[in-house]
């Protein structure tokens, strides 16, 4: 069985392939998979790439406009990500972990996943790494409180429970408005977020089912953290965060041998913070 | 701000900079006790350990974490088990006593 990770990247104001070529370096690391990565034209043509192991060009269709709440600065910016749901077709493994490019495997966590019974693999509990609970309001969807999972990283197999998932996805984003309405939440942006976590409650048989939860918590850090330093000896990110909320007073931790989605994108595409972790990446695939 | 003012703030920031860095710690070594065998997912436990030693039989069926019976070998899993609590804990005391001996993380 063919096993490898999935990426969409589509650069914006920000340089998601160079993101994604760095992941790819880390998914070969940790979990001794290819990568394949999907993205267009454009952002090929600015970003040399060193890790990917295959390319899928194809154009994005449409985009959201978003905001990210930065500690220096809001960045407005189109959200390209519309077509994970053709991750089914796309990918070229019978076994796939589907990953957002700022989603860093410093860890072979996940490699465990593979080769196990399950068909379709996400997370249902995230864990801020600031210690603030700043995902708290995203446990739950909408005013019916469908429990929300996280479509940063999905694992599935070419199956007839993933490709419904998949082809499920497809409907909710085609008819967003009306699932919105239907349960209750803001009709923009589209997140795929919401439309994951819709798909698999209802083939699950309108009901949350833990067996396609990874059993751990999502790392993550927040918009609102900064990336201080990457220790690549340590395999360690040193990192700022401010204090309840508000930023006359920051907390500093660091994180080691830990997966991570780094949600600070000014932070992540900073080419210094990269070369540092593919000098870790290097280290020990060279 | 008075001296003894800072002193309280540092202190509490301090304080909730370790219980951060403590917790983040702790989720890594959550993880880190799973272990994969023969299609099922086990977590290192103390009790999982206890049992498998003293379990009369090698070949039985146990619940994992994702509450399915799965078919092991017990002193293939055991080993397994074993292997990966020894390494996770003494990384954890490692690390955890480098935390509890600064003030501050970026000491680290």
């Amino acid at each position: 069985m063919s096993r490898g990770a999935l990426i969409f990247a589509y650069n914006n104001d920000f340089d998601y392939l160079s993101m994604a070529d760095v992941a790819a370096g880390l998914v070969k690391k940790n979990l001794g998979i290819p990568t394949t990565v999907i993205t267009d034209a454009a952002s090929l043509g600015g970003t040399s790439i060193r890790y990917i192991d295959n390319i899928i060009t194809k154009e994005s269709t449409g985009g959201n406009t978003r905001s990210f709440i930065l500690p220096t600065a809001t960045v407005t910016t189109t959200w390209r990500n519309l077509n994970r749901s053709d991750a089914y077709e796309l990918s070229p493994y019978e076994q796939t972990l589907m990953l957002d490019s700022d989603y860093f495997t410093f860890s072979d966590r996940l490699k465990h996943m593979f080769g196990t019974e399950h068909e379709f693999l996400c997370f249902g509990r995230v864990s801020d790494v600031t210690g603030q609970d700043t995902y708290e309001s995203d446990r739950l969807i909408g005013k019916h409180s469908l429990p929300m999972i996280w479509a940063t990283a999905v694992y599935f197999t070419k199956s007839e429970f993933s490709k419904l998932v998949f082809e499920f996805v497809k409907v909710i984003k085609e008819n967003y408005r009306y699932y919105s309405l239907l349960y209750n939440f803001s009709p923009k942006p589209f997140r795929n977020d919401f439309a994951f976590s819709i798909a698999l409650h209802t083939l699950s048989g309108y009901a949350t089912d833990r067996r396609h939860f990874f059993p751990w918590a999502m790392p993550s850090m927040t918009t609102r953290a900064s990336v201080l330093d990457y220790r690549p000896e340590l395999n360690e990110i040193v990192y700022e965060y401010p204090v309840g909320g508000k930023t006359y007073t920051h907390g500093v931790s660091k994180s080691r041998d830990m997966d991570l989605h780094l949600m600070n994108k000014l932070d992540v595409t900073d080419n210094n913070l990269l070369d540092k972790i593919r000098k870790y990446i290097d280290a020990e695939t060279n | 701000m008075t001296d003894i003012s800072t002193k309280l703030k540092a202190q509490a920031e301090a304080k909730f900079e370790l219980t951060v860095a403590r917790k983040t710690l702790e989720e890594r070594v959550e993880q880190q006790l799973l272990v994969a065998y023969n299609g099922g997912l086990f977590r290192a436990s103390t009790e999982l350990i206890a049992f498998l030693s003293t379990w009369p039989v090698d070949v039985l069926y146990l619940k994992d974490e994702y509450n399915r019976p799965v078919e092991i070998y017990r002193i293939v899993l055991l080993a397994k088990l074993s292997q990966a609590y020894s390494t996770v804990m003494n990384d954890w005391h490692t690390e955890y006593h480098e935390l509890v001996k600064v003030r501050k993380v970026a000491d680290v």
